[in-house]
């Protein structure tokens, strides 16, 4: 019902579907499964196109001819692998016993009603498979990398085909799951390795591994069991069964008996991690027509390529149109003692990087109106800082100028947190928020205008390099793809920089300081890689700064930047300063009214632009 | 436009680049540059005339000074207070030249709380003694833009409404400790058509801007001390009337000055009303001075307003002062000097013109050079050829 009435014209979201379907009568999470495939324009999280066991359900259906655009893509590799990656703990072992106990259960007791339909759902699987196959071959449907179309050719093998011995081999294969969590060492193998290991403890072939999610997900449907959630934990099994058997490469399997951080709690956990993110991309490449991979900090662009193992047709790099120079990056490298600021390992502790550090902090608090932003590089190194400079009375002095506001790592904190540094900065009071650079508040919050008119990077946010998913990731990289582990993890961490920094820049008439607060940012590797609208205002003489000439620097772009927004035509200015502007001045230089846009000129400016690149 | 970077002044720090200032021309000389330098200082973009728009005359004025910690600051010499102080002395002769019937308060703000140094009163010695008095004071603690707003507007809520409240507020901090929400009190100061405008000596603030923007008051940031010294005369001139104020028609008195002699017989020595509680020295007695046609109360100095009837007394020529801000005098042409050949002389001072523009006049065409012209718009007022024509039988 419903169904043959479409969606009238307009844009929705997700707030105006409940709306609708409230007042038709309709659910509106069918109605926008299925509005999915009539609308023009769909804007959704990438994980609806990526994490496959999404993406078959969702966007399955898309038309080849469809333009797939990915904004903020600088951390899209991440999130491929974080797709097709799986963690198994002891607990979700001991949910899927619990759930297959319940399978068990439920087919014994169809058995006794209804054993049609369990006879009914065997032969379907003969030959459903085959439809599959049928409708991907068309084109009809995307192709999923859980079900790689090898499977498709293949009927489902003898051993798993009837519902019990499913469900008994589903058992065998939990049981050695949990002899492998039972070691006091860490294991690191690959998947062709796990796979013989598994034949040869509890003979478990590779193929009826393949079958498993799907077996799964049609006996679910056949026992019409209305509750998927409670059988989460199975499901993730069978999709590790899947991804195991098979992918040879680009897997890697990880078996911790604790965690780093707590050596004495035995918290036994298996990391299937996947080591190339270019295998949950792929099938979006080769069914659109058109991708395009865009962000505000993609640098260095021909990295991205390389990892996603595409070719691209078109790169073009284009720096921000501004009428005056609006934002001020500069590197600070010494504290006014001389002493190297930075936040190396080897320095951590020590005591005059960390008051360097408070001094660079106490002088900005001083002289920055409103909101500052200040990001470290691990939530560990922040507390031992902060710690520190209670002890040494920075803090206090800080206090006087604006108020201290700190991420933590739970959620509902951190947004009273940033509540609050909100209203500061409203209020004229003024506020710091102390963050992390990989938290979530760089990655989704933005600092526009008062909010952030500093942002302070103290330290490179270089990754936690020990940790054994992220070696066998950099030896992947390595083998395969000929990337060295350290432009690799200096890559990494310049984009989480570019990316925290860019919060504090968010429109034309915006403008912000950005301190890099470390002596390494001055080396030309790493501020090669920043984004070029950033380092076309990185000059030779704002590389490795003291304090005081930073705060300089600072002092006299604040009272240029304000002077500039407001129209000041009756007065006489001595120095030499740039453009005065307010918003009629840009226009036309930065700022396009919508005739200007559609003008001829324009058009033909935009396509030389385009064509330069 | 000037491409050439931005410049700090030595004193304030900055790296100074004097060399890529000067360029030399073909022979090697510098001396076009230097000229240009000299020319661009002395040019001045003259002011917008708003044209016909009722002006407030009649101004109330508060000057608030922040005098807290920041102030100590040496960016301006000796430092932040002592400049400010002086200016705001400058500021407060040059309003009162500029709009003798208006009045000026002085409030100064630092930990936390507000303090008024003097009250709204229209004779500017007063207001010039305590702006002395207070270079020897301390700063100290946060300023507080709420509890300073609320004592201005205390008193400015009571003034007519005819007449002009406005609020100057100098800051020099970036924050500031207010004990309630300063966004309420920025909706009853708009209700209230009290006019704010700001002149930081930091960076730009939130709070200011949004202040500013609600009251229609203006916002700027200070560059250097000569910059805020252009800022304050700005706020000399009468801003534009809100469309919401009444417009009335004012009863003023325009007392004679009678100077009595002592061998008249009625003439009797008596004391003025404006010394009754001064504690300035004089003998306080005397014989002539100004009597209020209302109700004779002696005065001996006008303008003021009467303590007795409340009856605002001025003199003809105080009036005639604020004239020329209705009527203000168009800017002249700029045109370069090669176009004129047959002109030498500037008309007004005589000389040779040999700067590189001159000046017309629109209405009788005759030709100044930069420096009368400077002189005519800011303190002339009047081209001096146009009088000289009419005055003509």
């Amino acid at each position: 019902m419903g169904k043959q009435v479409p969606l009238p014209a307009g844009v929705y979201n997700l707030d105006d579907l409940k709306d609708f379907g409230r007042r038709k009568g309709w659910c509106p999470y069918y109605l926008a499964r299925y509005s999915i495939l009539h609308a023009n324009i769909i804007v959704y999280s990438y994980h609806y196109l990526l994490d496959p066991k999404i993406a078959d359900l969702v966007s399955k259906e898309l038309s080849k001819k469809s333009v797939v655009v990915f904004d903020e893509a600088h951390n899209i590799d991440n999130v491929c692998i974080d797709s097709m990656s799986v963690n198994i703990t002891r607990r979700t072992l001991d949910r899927s016993q619990a759930n297959v106990e319940t399978l068990q259960n439920t087919i014994l007791k169809i058995k006794e009603t209804d054993a049609a339909k369990l006879k009914e759902e065997y032969r379907r699987l003969v030959e459903g498979l085959k439809e599959a196959n049928v409708a991907r071959e068309t084109d009809i449907y995307m192709s999923n990398p859980v079900l790689p179309d090898e499977i498709l050719q293949e009927a489902v093998p003898g051993s798993i085909r009837t519902a019990e011995h499913f469900v008994g081999f589903m058992k065998r294969f939990l049981e050695y799951l949990k002899a492998r969590l039972r070691i006091h060492h860490v294991v690191q193998e690959s998947a062709p390795q796990f796979l013989k290991d598994i034949f040869e403890k509890v003979c478990i072939d590779r193929k009826p591994l393949r079958f498993c999610a799907e077996r799964l997900r049609s006996l679910l449907r056949t026992l019409e069991i209305a509750d998927i959630a409670d059988f989460s934990a199975i499901t993730l099994i069978s999709n590790f069964a899947t991804l195991v058997s098979t992918y040879s490469k680009g897997f890697t399997i990880i078996i911790e008996p604790f965690e780093d951080r707590t050596p004495t709690i035995a918290n036994p956990v298996l990391h299937f991690s996947c080591m190339d993110p270019s295998i949950a991309i792929k099938p979006v490449f080769e069914r659109f027509q058109s991708v395009i991979i865009t962000s505000g900090t993609l640098s260095p662009l021909d990295i991205y390529p390389r990892i996603l193992d595409f070719r691209p047709v078109t790169v073009a790099s284009f720096t921000m149109t501004l009428a005056r120079t609006c934002l001020c990056p500069l590197v600070v490298g010494r504290g006014n003692d001389q002493v190297a600021m930075t936040s190396k390992f080897e320095t951590r502790e020590d005591f005059a990087v960390i008051r360097n550090y408070g001094n660079l902090l106490l002088e900005m608090s001083a002289i920055v109106p409103d909101g500052i932003v200040a990001f470290f590089t691990s939530y560990t190194y922040m507390e031992n800082i902060v710690a520190s400079w209670y002890e040494q009375g920075i803090l206090e002095n800080v206090q006087r100028n604006k108020l201290i506001f700190i991420e933590t790592p739970d959620a509902a904190e951190t947004s009273m947190a940033l509540e609050k540094y909100q209203e500061a900065c409203e209020n004229g009071r003024g506020a710091i928020l102390l963050s992390v650079a990989r938290g979530k508040v760089s990655e989704g919050i933005d600092f526009v205008h008062h909010f952030g008119r500093a942002v302070i990077m103290f330290g490179v946010p270089y990754v936690y390099t020990q940790s054994r998913i992220l070696k066998a990731r950099l030896e992947y990289l390595r083998d395969q793809f000929q990337i060295r582990e350290n432009d690799f993890l200096t890559f990494d961490a310049m984009r989480h920089a570019a990316q925290c920094v860019g919060r504090a820049i968010r429109g034309k008439t915006d403008y912000g300081l950005m301190i890099f607060a470390d002596k390494r940012y001055a080396r030309a590797d790493k501020r090669g890689k920043l984004p070029r609208w950033i380092q076309e205002h990185l000059t030779d003489g704002s590389l490795n700064l003291t304090i005081d000439e930073t705060v300089q620097l600072s002092k006299h772009f604040l009272r240029q930047m304000a002077h500039s927004i407001h129209d000041i035509s009756n007065c006489n200015v001595q120095c030499f300063c740039q453009l005065n502007l307010s918003q009629e001045d840009q226009l036309g230089l930065s700022l396009l009214t919508l005739e200007q846009l559609q003008s001829e000129d324009m058009l033909q400016k935009i396509a030389q632009i385009a064509h330069q690149a | 436009m000037d491409e050439e970077p931005e410049r700090a002044k030595r004193w304030e720090g900055g790296y100074e680049r004097t060399w890529e200032i000067l360029k030399e021309d073909e022979s090697g000389s510098l001396k076009a540059t230097v000229e240009e330098i000299l020319f661009q200082a002395k040019r001045k973009r003259v002011f917008e005339s708003h044209g016909q728009v009722r002006l407030g005359m009649m101004r109330h004025l508060y000057v608030v000074i922040d005098t807290s910690r920041t102030m100590e600051d040496q960016d301006l010499k000796p430092n932040r207070l002592t400049s400010t102080l002086k200016l705001v002395e400058y500021f407060v002769e040059e309003y009162f030249d500029q709009n003798p019937i208006s009045q000026v308060g002085i409030i100064t703000t630092k930990n936390k709380r507000a303090e008024k140094l003097t009250d709204l009163a229209g004779n500017p010695k007063k207001h010039i003694d305590a702006l002395k008095k207070a270079k020897d004071s301390t700063c100290g603690g946060e300023p507080s833009l709420y509890n300073s707003l609320s004592l201005a507007m205390q008193t400015l809520k009571h003034m007519p409404g005819h007449s002009s409240r406005e609020v100057l507020i100098i800051f020099s901090s970036l924050t500031t400790c207010d004990p309630a929400n300063i966004y309420e009190l920025v909706k009853t100061l708009k209700a209230l058509k009290i006019r704010v405008s700001v002149i930081g000596l930091s960076a730009e603030v939130r709070v200011c801007t949004v202040l500013t923007r609600e009251t229609g008051g203006s916002y700027h940031v200070i560059l250097d001390e000569s910059h805020f010294r252009e800022l304050l005369m700005f706020h000399v001139k009468p801003p534009p009337a809100t469309s919401s104020s009444e417009c009335s028609l004012i009863r003023m008195g325009f007392p004679q000055h009678t100077i009595a002699s002592i061998s008249d017989q009625d003439a009797k020595p008596s004391f003025s009303q404006a010394h009754l509680d001064s504690t300035s020295g004089g003998p306080g007695l005397s014989m002539g001075g100004y009597f209020c046609p209302q109700c004779q109360a002696k005065y001996t100095e006008l303008p003021v307003e009467c303590k007795v009837c409340g009856l605002t007394l001025v003199s003809a020529p105080h009036l005639a002062r604020s004239f020329h801000h209705l009527f203000p005098l168009e800017a002249f042409q700029e045109s370069p000097l090669l176009l004129h050949h047959t002109e030498r002389f500037c008309e007004a001072c005589q000389g040779e013109l040999k700067d590189k523009s001159v000046f017309t006049c629109p209405s009788c065409n005759s030709v100044f050079c930069v420096e009368c012209d400077l002189f005519i718009h800011d303190t002339l007022h009047c081209c001096p050829s146009c009088i000289h024509s009419r005055s003509a039988p």
